[in-house]
């Protein structure tokens, strides 16, 4: 059966890259945590850091006295926390875009998902009560993730059956009708402005610069489940995402229940992407310029690519949004300024490259 | 075995296969010829399980496809569709793996079938070369890599049925002898084989039993020789053919000289 000579295992190399760059990634991670608590207007020492951590389990009644305590607690400590599961949120939904819709160049931002979601968010601001009444007042903090979700789902959705009535799904049409949904998005935004109030208003302008900087335990507590439910539904879809890329024909060939992972890849890629535009606002191309520089290094393989997304994304954004608060200090520049300054030629540059290739 | 009994099959409005029987016992090539859009591919599909039938059943191994999951039918049949593609560049040997998806195995006895299927096929030299740059003959053979993968089934299983559809576009004469070769031994070793093609002698040269089809209608489905005799061929291609079943040993089959392009 196999030639003599023939007793090397496939792709050794490849599996030797995997590891350094998951090692690197995973060192990479908690040293980008601590420069993230430890930067900013008042620095925070390395060493002082740990202290500073332990007070309200040491002392609680000293926090309100400890700046650098409070500051962690209070500010940074979310800040970190919602950045990076936004971060990772966006790529792997990103990644996973790319996959059901089989074209590196599909990203929830240019594909117009994060504006479905931030009309629908948007919506839910001006014409729902902040609280509800009663029993379901627990469930307000929900409302507007609830509808990023909803607006995340239908565009996704609507993409999908736009995009299968070819054999392969053709980067023009996905893109065209990127432009039309993020054309119809900008007016709704637009038309809800109109009617908005002043609160409504200063919420609503949010969504056009994204940010982290409104990071609170509150919604650190709802990116959380979130992120756990999109992580359970997507990671699994590794080898069914790869045999996807072939096409939906042949992934049945292959015994890929193609519906049931288009639809837990849809719901994935709503809830993550929906989920973070209702607590961040539209933060762009992270999840195109994440999964694009990972392939160049893991391959296109998804079992590597998915978890690499996580980390890659989450630690981007943290790393975009320590420096958006700290380089021009004291302005802080919104991070989706920041990473749309990058995203944007990186983007271009992508489309240069494939228009080079046969 | 592949097992179609009384299978029709809609597009939109349109009738495409008319109440279509026709058996692939283990061991044998079936080979289904016809002219364009007389539902060559369509039965294919329908054997495979791609569509949905409008009336009949197909069994594969006696088990109704339509009663399965997608990953039960990946275990009783593999498919080699006509123009695969794919726009991310994976690894040869990552491509021929996605044939043994249906299986549960460790990696070692996965590499060890998709090494034997890349050397069926004489690509296994390329076995670590990105897809993206291997040329259109190629990544024909590298999918006709993943079909064998897929094919060798597991312990425990019967051969799987294999479904070509339309293998030798892309490939030069010498290639399409080999992708045959790896047709025919396929079957020698056990499985039920149906191949959809357009050359007639290749039909006649490969096949056990050969199908002509006509507008979703069979004309008939014999040995070779019978199958594809010059009457029958008019009537499914409305143009008259020379068939000569002795020349050098083989057959040729092509349309009557008069028919064809004549030099000023």
């Amino acid at each position: 059966m196999t030639a003599a000579g023939d007793t090397l295992r496939f792709g050794k190399t490849g599996r030797a890259r995997r590891r350094v760059l998951f090692l690197a990634l995973s060192g990479m991670a908690p040293l980008a945590v601590i420069a993230a608590l430890c930067a900013g207007a008042l620095p925070i020492a390395p060493t002082q850091l740990v202290r500073a951590l332990a007070t309200p389990m040491i002392s609680p009644a000293d926090i309100a006295g400890d700046p650098s305590a409070h500051i962690l607690w209070a500010l940074r400590l979310p800040r970190a926390l919602l950045a990076f599961a936004a971060g990772a949120l966006l790529a792997l939904g990103g990644c996973c875009a790319q996959g059901v819709f089989r074209n590196p160049l599909a990203d929830p931002g240019l594909l117009g998902i994060s504006s479905g979601a931030s009309v629908a968010a948007a919506t839910a601001i001006v014409l729902l009560p902040t609280s509800l009444p009663g029993t379901l007042a627990l469930l307000s903090p929900w409302l507007v993730p609830g509808a990023a979700f909803a607006g995340a789902m239908t565009v996704t959705t609507l993409l999908f059956h736009l995009s299968r009535h070819s054999e392969r799904p053709r980067v023009q049409t996905l893109l065209l009708s990127g432009i039309a949904v993020n054309a119809l998005c900008f007016a709704a935004v637009g038309a809800l402005i109109t009617i908005a109030n002043d609160a409504q208003l200063r919420t609503l302008s949010f969504w056009t610069l994204g940010s982290v900087a409104g990071a609170t335990w509150t919604s650190v507590g709802i990116l959380v489940p979130i992120c756990a439910i999109a992580l359970v539904l997507l990671l699994p879809q590794a080898r069914a995402l790869d045999a996807l890329l072939l096409g939906e024909r042949e992934a049945r060939h292959v015994g890929i229940d193609v519906p049931r992972v288009v639809r837990r890849c849809t719901v994935g890629i709503a809830l993550g992407v929906g989920g973070t535009v209702a607590l961040t606002g539209l933060i762009g191309f992270v999840g195109l310029i994440v999964p694009h520089l990972l392939r160049s290094v893991l391959g296109p393989g998804h079992r590597a690519l998915l978890p690499g997304s996580v980390l890659g994304g989450g630690l981007l954004l943290l790393l975009a949004d320590t420096a958006s608060r700290t380089v021009v200090a004291p302005i802080e520049v919104p991070v989706g300024v920041l990473t749309a300054t990058i995203g944007g030629p990186l983007f271009l540059a992508l489309l240069q490259s494939r228009r080079e290739q046969p | 075995m592949i097992d179609a009994r009384g299978v029709s099959v809609d597009r939109g409005l349109r009738r495409v296969l008319h109440e279509l029987s026709v058996q692939v016992r283990d061991g044998e090539v079936l080979a289904v010829v016809g002219p364009n859009g007389a539902g060559k591919s369509t039965l294919l599909a329908a054997l495979a399980g791609d569509l949905p039938i409008r009336s009949g059943q197909v069994l594969v191994h006696e088990h109704r496809l339509d009663s399965l999951s997608a990953s039960a039918i990946a275990r009783l049949r593999a498919v080699l569709p006509q123009t695969p593609t794919l726009a991310f560049d994976y690894l040869v040997h990552e491509v021929v793996a996605l044939g043994r998806l249906p299986f549960d195995e460790a990696s070692v006895e996965r590499e060890a079938q998709v090494r034997a299927a890349l050397h069926a096929v004489d690509m296994h030299r390329a076995a670590e070369r990105p897809y993206l740059t291997l040329s259109g003959g190629e990544r024909q053979r590298v999918h006709l890599a993943r079909a064998l993968a897929q094919a060798a089934g597991a312990d425990g299983l019967a051969p799987l049925a294999v479904l070509f559809d339309e293998p030798l576009g892309n490939l030069d004469p010498a290639q399409q002898v080999g992708v045959l070769q790896v047709v025919r031994r396929v079957a020698d070793r056990g499985a039920a084989v149906l191949i959809v093609l357009h050359d007639l002698t290749w039909a006649a040269r490969l096949a056990d039993r050969v199908l002509v089809l006509r507008d979703g209608h069979p004309l008939a489905c014999a040995p070779p020789r019978e199958a594809l005799e010059a009457v029958v061929l008019e009537a499914a291609f409305d143009v008259p053919f020379d068939c000569d079943w002795a020349h050098g040993g083989g057959s040729v089959l092509l349309p009557r000289t008069g028919f064809t392009p004549q030099r000023a």
